[in-house]
Order: C-alpha cells, then sequence, then structure tokens
C-alpha cells in the first residue's frame, strides 16, 4: 500500500488552523489535515466566553466559542481531517511526526505543512518576581480555563499584574463572580491591551488601575497572602525605594504578555524573528523553508482574532497553491525593515511583484503622526494616523505595483 | 444637569467625549470630544443608558463538560449586570446547542439567555 500523502498538514486547530484549512480547501488542496493535541478543535477561543470578536471578520459580535464554532463547522462541511488529542513531536521533510494513544508515534506526509500552534503565556517564573512560592498564583489564562470551562473559582481578592487583554478580561470575569479585584497593576505607564477592555472590563467595574507600577514582592507559605507593589521610574522601569504598599490577597494573576508556541519550529532549524519570536514570512505566510507556512500567534501575537483569520486564510491558500506546484521561492526577496517608531513588521520580506497587507506595531504610544512606506527609499505611502497604541495592531496595503523592481520596504511612523 | 465623561470604543482612537445633559428628561445640552457620527451616538447612548452584553457560563449536568457559555441575546442594561448573574448561577442545563434559548426574556430586558458553547 502506498503511503497517504495530504496536500495540506496543519499543526494545531485553534483558528489560525482552522482558517488555513478551509483556506486551503477553498484554494483547491485535495487532502487537508488538522493535528490537534487538545480533546476538541477550536483553540483558546473555547475557553474565551466574553463578546468581542468577529466584529471585522463577520460585522457582528460573538463570544469565543461561537465564532470557532462557525470554523469548526465549515471546515467540517469542506471534508477537512483532523486527529484530536494528538501531540506534535517533531517536524520533518514534508512531514510531522506526532503521537496519541491510539495510533502511538505517527508520521504525517505532506506537499505543503502549515504551523499553526499559537501561543502560551508569559509565567512568573519568566518574570522572575521575587518572593515566596504559594499557591494561588495563576496565568490569566489559566484562570480563565479553570473559571470558564472547568468550574473552579481560583480566589476571592485578586490582584492582576500587568494589562494585557486577557487579564482586564478576568479581571471583569471574577468581579461578575463575586470576588473582589483589588488592583491592576501595570509596569508601562499605558495599558498594554485594547482601549474598549480598558473601559469595558475596569472602568465599568471601578477596578483601579495602577499604571508605572509592579509586584515587588509575593508574601505567604501554603497560599499567597499578599502582594507588595511599588510605582516604578517610567523610564527605567525600576522600583522607586519608598513607595512600596501591601495588598493583601489570595490569588495572583499573571497577565504580561505572550509567547509565540516555536519549539517545533526552531528544533527545524527555521529562525526565528527576535522581536515577535515566531518564523520570519512572506506576504503568502511561506517561511524561509518553502513548503513551510506559519500564521496566526504561532508568527506574532495578535489582539484580534479577526486578523488571526485573514492571513490564516491567506497561509491556507498558499498552502495549496505551493502543493501544486506554485509558489516557488523567488530568486530575489524584498526586505522589510521597521523605522522610525515601529517595533516590528510582519512579513519580514515579500515576493517581488504581488500586492501585500503590513502588520505593525509601534514602540510608543503617540498621536497626531505621519505613517509613511518608503520603497528604495522613495515614498509609496503616507497617512495621518489619529492615534498609535503599542497595543492596536497597525496594518497597510501595499499594490503590487508598489512592490515591482524594489528591494528593501521601509516602514516608519513620526 | 450632569456632566460625564466618556471614553468612545468604537474605534481604537479611544476619543474622551463630554457630555452634558439631563437623563430625565433626556436631552443633551452639549457634547463635544467626539471624532466621528458614531461616536457621539455611542457616547450619547452611553450617558443615557449604557447596556452591555452580560456573558457567563451555566452549570450542566454533564460530568465531562461541567459548564456551558451562555450570553445575553443582545445588550442589557448595564446596572442588571450582577442580577443577571445571580440569575444564571441557579441553572442547571442538560443538553444545548449554540444558539438555543435557556432563558427568554432575560430579567424582563426583552433580551433571550441563549447558549453560546453547547454540550452534547
Amino acid at each position: 500500500m502506498e503511503e497517504k500523502i495530504y496536500d495540506v498538514v496543519i499543526v494545531g486547530g485553534g483558528p489560525a488552523g482552522l482558517a488555513a484549512a478551509i483556506g486551503a480547501k477553498e484554494a483547491g488542496a485535495g487532502d487537508v489535515i488538522i493535528i490537534e493535541r487538545d480533546s476538541s478543535l477550536g483553540g483558546i477561543l473555547e475557553q474565551c466566553i466574553h463578546p468581542g470578536f468577529g466584529l471585522k471578520y463577520f460585522g457582528e459580535e460573538l463570544t469565543g466559542p461561537e465564532y470557532a464554532r462557525r470554523f469548526i463547522q465549515k471546515a467540517k462541511e469542506c471534508g477537512v481531517e483532523y486527529k484530536l488529542g494528538t501531540m506534535v513531536l517533531s517536524i520533518g521533510e514534508h512531514s510531522v511526526t506526532g503521537i496519541n494513544p491510539t495510533d502511538g508515534v505517527i508520521t504525517i506526509r505532506g506537499r505543503s505543512i502549515v504551523l499553526a500552534m499559537g501561543c502560551r503565556e508569559r509565567t512568573r517564573g519568566a518574570l522572575m518576581t521575587p518572593g515566596a512560592r504559594p499557591a494561588g498564583i495563576y496565568t490569566a489564562g489559566a484562570a480563565q480555563r479553570l473559571i470558564n470551562r472547568q468550574n473552579i473559582m481560583v480566589g476571592k481578592r485578586i490582584v492582576i499584574l500587568g494589562s494585557g487583554d486577557i487579564g482586564m478580561i478576568m479581571a471583569r470575569r471574577l468581579t461578575l463572580e463575586g470576588a473582589e479585584v483589588l488592583a491592576v497593576v501595570e509596569i508601562m505607564n499605558y495599558t498594554t491591551g485594547l482601549i474598549r477592555n480598558r473601559v469595558q472590563c475596569l472602568e465599568d467595574f471601578g477596578i483601579p488601575l495602577l499604571l508605572s507600577h509592579t509586584v515587588v514582592e509575593i508574601k505567604g507559605n501554603n497560599r499567597v497572602e499578599g502582594v507588595v507593589v511599588a510605582e516604578v521610574d517610567p523610564a527605567t522601569r525600576k522600583p522607586i525605594p519608598g513607595t512600596e504598599k501591601l495588598y493583601e490577597c489570595d490569588t495572583l494573576l499573571i497577565s504580561c504578555g505572550l509567547i509565540p508556541e516555536n519549539e517545533l519550529t526552531r528544533e527545524f532549524g527555521i529562525k526565528l524573528h527576535p522581536v515577535t519570536g515566531g518564523p520570519e514570512v512572506n506576504q503568502f505566510m511561506q517561511t524561509e523553508v518553502e513548503y513551510i507556512f506559519a500564521c496566526g500567534n504561532v508568527v506574532h501575537v495578535n489582539d484580534l482574532v479577526d486578523n488571526v483569520t485573514e492571513e490564516s486564510l491567506t497561509a491556507g491558500r498558499s498552502a495549496a497553491r505551493y502543493a501544486r506546484g506554485e509558489l516557488k521561492k523567488p530568486e530575489q526577496e524584498i526586505r522589510v525593515t521597521p523605522g522610525n517608531n515601529v517595533r516590528y513588521v510582519c512579513p519580514q520580506r515579500l515576493y517581488p511583484g504581488a500586492p501585500a497587507t503590513l502588520f505593525f506595531r509601534v514602540t510608543e504610544p503617540a498621536k497626531k503622526v505621519t505613517l509613511s512606506v518608503l520603497a528604495d527609499s522613495k515614498p509609496v505611502i503616507t497617512k495621518k494616523l489619529a492615534t498609535v497604541n503599542p497595543g492596536e495592531m497597525q496594518r497597510v496595503d501595499l499594490s503590487a505595483e508598489a512592490l515591482s523592481g524594489v528591494s528593501t520596504v521601509l516602514v516608519e511612523v513620526r | 444637569m450632569e456632566t460625564k465623561k466618556i471614553i468612545c470604543i468604537i474605534c481604537p482612537q479611544g476619543c474622551e467625549v463630554t457630555v452634558c445633559g439631563d437623563k430625565s428628561s433626556r436631552t443633551v445640552e452639549s457634547i463635544k470630544g467626539f471624532g466621528c457620527k458614531r461616536g457621539k451616538t455611542y457616547a450619547e447612548n452611553e450617558f443615557f443608558a449604557p447596556v452591555r452584553i452580560l456573558t457567563s457560563s451555566v452549570k450542566t449536568i454533564n460530568k465531562q463538560v461541567p459548564l456551558v457559555a451562555v450570553r445575553t441575546s443582545k445588550p442589557i442594561p448595564k446596572e442588571l449586570l450582577f442580577a443577571g448573574m445571580e440569575e444564571i448561577k441557579r441553572l442547571v442545563v442538560d443538553k444545548v446547542n449554540s444558539g438555543d434559548v435557556i432563558v427568554p426574556n432575560f430579567l424582563g430586558t426583552g433580551a433571550d439567555l441563549i447558549a453560546s458553547g453547547s454540550v452534547e
């Protein structure tokens, strides 16, 4: 018997993997399979029971499970295969090796591979917060899963470190579920999540937001008994001695950023970008290895699932095209670099002569600025922006003409 | 007469809109700071009667899936959010599909409490 070769093998069945599978099928791919380690498809959306999903993509306000369901149904309708409870161990040459209790170790071959593993939360260990090591310290997403899917309440008096979106959303959830959220503590002098979450999750419930503050000590032996919060110098972000204040609480939630989950990518030998933590891609979401594509939070952390869907549909379509012999690596790619007040731009490389959407984040918040895109030092786009925030991703569309016969593109905000 | 500062959430710009008006007679004396028409409407609605979609989860009798996500079918008055949570706490469901009505006319708001997840 000949071994089956899939057109597209997708690692991860969250929003990115689902949209990639649908994109691949819509672009005419034959056999498409998703490999997912959890017991159901949908990824993190299943625990995101709050509204706010789909405003851009569907033009209506959905909850996470509702948003996921639309894509799960669509994927099933178009004949996408999937393997649940299967942990991928490694990526190989046109293959993915995984393990599950039924099949044991299995290798699935594919003409194209799509990486859609998502991201994970930065932990207390990664932050190196000093103090005792009691029970009662959770990442915001772990607490979200316990409360929203498993019916386990995490505490009664809570302090949240970090003003990321999940942290603010959990501040609201915990308050509604009867806990008291004493404060959301943010080291930066601005909230790192979306404005709508600051308003609807914190201000709606009168939850104090302490900007330019951080947790300098965790107290408690068996269970968290309190955290010491201090003001930081906005320039150095170092705690200012004498500003320490004890908050008596039983739980600390950490919402201090997300890290793309790229062990598989790195072990296969694909270089990771130092700022995004994900593989570099071109506008077809193609990595440096021409048959491997990547999309969603594994490439760069997004604030809206709608953007993940959009770029993942592209990844899936591109993977289907590669499987039928298109999209070979071009001889010369255009290099995209971040300029003034731009932290990173994704994609980092561009296929010449094809339109592209660039996503980028600024380094510092600013008002009334000008966005410029320069191709070989000549401006191709100049646009005024009223407000820019590191927490809100920006986008700019470039035409095929703008990208013809050039070798570099620079994005800057002044 | 009352003055309220409202941060608009219609788009990421977050305009700070100042509304001055009288709630009982639903009249706006002055409104400034909005950046667009949608923002003006949002701020007026926020001033007179702020509404939110309430989401939560209700217990199920299924041991594998202890909770199922629920939401109000449309936004309900903000001041009813905690009353809504009390009501939700008391509910237990068996099998439900996403979109099924769990409590019609939830708290008399005209919105239904519907399942946003499924238990099979």
